[in-house]
C-alpha cells in the first residue's frame, strides 16, 4: 500500500506525526491504513529497545484518518469523548495497520466506531465521539 | 516549609525521549498522585515544524496521564526494587472527555488516583488541567494491564 501525502488545513493543529498513510471510503465509513515506522517522531523512545504503536497513537490514526475522510485533508477535528477503548494487543514496528470505521452523525457531533487490526488480528475497538471545528 | 523530593519520572518509567510526557512529580500519598508536564514550542515545533496554535494534541495529553498513571504505581511498588516493577500497557477506557488542550508555555497537571489493582490490572481515575486550572481532559476510568518488565521484548522475568 503506497503512502498518500495530504494538505494540512490552514491554521489546523499539527500531528505530533503523521499517523496515515491512505484512506478509502467504505460503507457507512473508510478504512485506514498506517504502517508503523520506527523512525517516526515519538516512536524512537517508545520503547528504546523495541518500537510499539502506543495506544492512543491507535486514536490519533483514527482522528487523521476522519479528518482525511471528510475532507480531504489533515486537522479541523476535535476528540470530545472516548466513549470506549479497549487494546487486544500491541502494534510494532513494520506492522500495518487497518482501521474500519462507521461514521455517524454531522460535523457538530460525529461517532466513530472503530475496529483496528493488523495481519488479521484485532488490535483494538475504539468509540469516540469528535466535531469539526468551525 | 519541609519540601518532598520525589525519583525522577524517567528514572521510574521505561520510556525514553521523545516519548516521556511526564517532566516532574509533585505530590504522592498512598492511592493519588499528581504529576506535571511543561508544554513547550520547543518540543511541538521540534516534532512536527511549524505548528500553530500550539496546542498539546488530546492523544499526547492522554498519553502524558497514562504515564502519570504509571508513576502512581511505580510509586506504590517503590518497595519492589526496579527489577521486579512490572510494565504497564493501556488496556482499556471509558468515559474520556476531552473539554480543552494545554497550550505552549503553560503546565498541564494531572491528578491521578488508584482506585483498584489486582494482580493483573491496576484501575485509575482522574483529571488533567492546563495553567490557570482549567480541566482539559476527564478520564472516569483507565485501565492498565500488569505485565512483567521486559514482557514485549521477550525478555521478561
Amino acid at each position: 500500500m503506497s503512502t498518500t501525502t495530504y494538505p494540512v488545513r490552514p491554521g489546523a493543529r499539527r500531528m505530533p506525526l503523521v499517523a496515515v498513510d491512505d484512506v478509502r471510503a467504505a460503507g457507512k465509513g473508510f478504512v485506514g491504513r498506517k504502517t508503523i515506522d520506527p523512525g517516526d517522531p515519538y516512536l524512537r523512545g517508545h520503547f528504546p529497545s523495541l518500537t510499539v504503536y502506543p495506544g492512543v497513537f491507535l486514536v490519533e490514526s483514527l482522528q487523521q484518518m476522519l479528518e482525511v475522510h471528510l475532507d480531504g485533508a489533515l486537522g479541523g477535528v476535535e476528540l470530545v469523548e472516548l466513549g470506549s477503548v479497549r487494546f487486544s494487543r500491541p502494534a510494532l514496528a513494520g506492522d500495518e495497520v487497518v482501521i474500519e470505521a462507521e461514521v455517524d452523525g454531522d460535523r457538530d457531533r460525529l461517532v466513530t466506531k472503530a475496529t483496528c487490526s493488523s495481519g488479521g488480528q484485532r488490535l483494538a475497538r475504539i468509540t469516540a465521539t469528535w466535531r469539526c471545528r468551525p | 516549609m519541609t519540601t518532598t523530593t520525589y525519583p525522577d519520572p524517567a528514572d521510574l518509567l521505561p520510556y525514553g525521549h521523545p516519548a516521556l510526557q511526564v517532566d516532574r512529580i509533585v505530590r504522592h500519598e498512598p492511592g493519588a498522585l499528581e504529576a506535571v508536564k511543561a508544554v513547550t514550542y520547543h518540543e511541538l515545533d521540534a516534532h512536527v515544524g511549524d505548528s500553530r496554535p500550539g496546542r498539546f494534541p488530546a492523544s499526547l495529553t492522554l498519553e502524558s496521564f497514562l504515564q502519570a498513571c504509571g508513576l502512581l504505581l511505580m510509586r506504590e511498588t517503590a518497595d519492589a526494587g526496579p527489577d521486579a516493577r512490572p510494565l504497564l500497557i493501556f488496556g482499556s477506557a471509558r468515559g474520556v472527555r476531552v473539554t480543552g488542550a494545554a497550550r505552549a508555555g503553560e503546565l498541564l497537571v494531572h491528578s491521578v488516583e488508584l482506585v483498584d489493582r489486582d494482580e493483573e490490572t491496576a484501575t485509575f481515575t482522574g483529571v488533567s488541567r492546563a495553567g490557570d486550572g482549567r480541566t482539559v481532559v476527564e478520564v472516569d476510568r483507565a485501565i492498565t494491564l500488569l505485565r512483567p518488565a521486559g514482557s514485549l521484548d521477550g525478555t521478561g522475568r
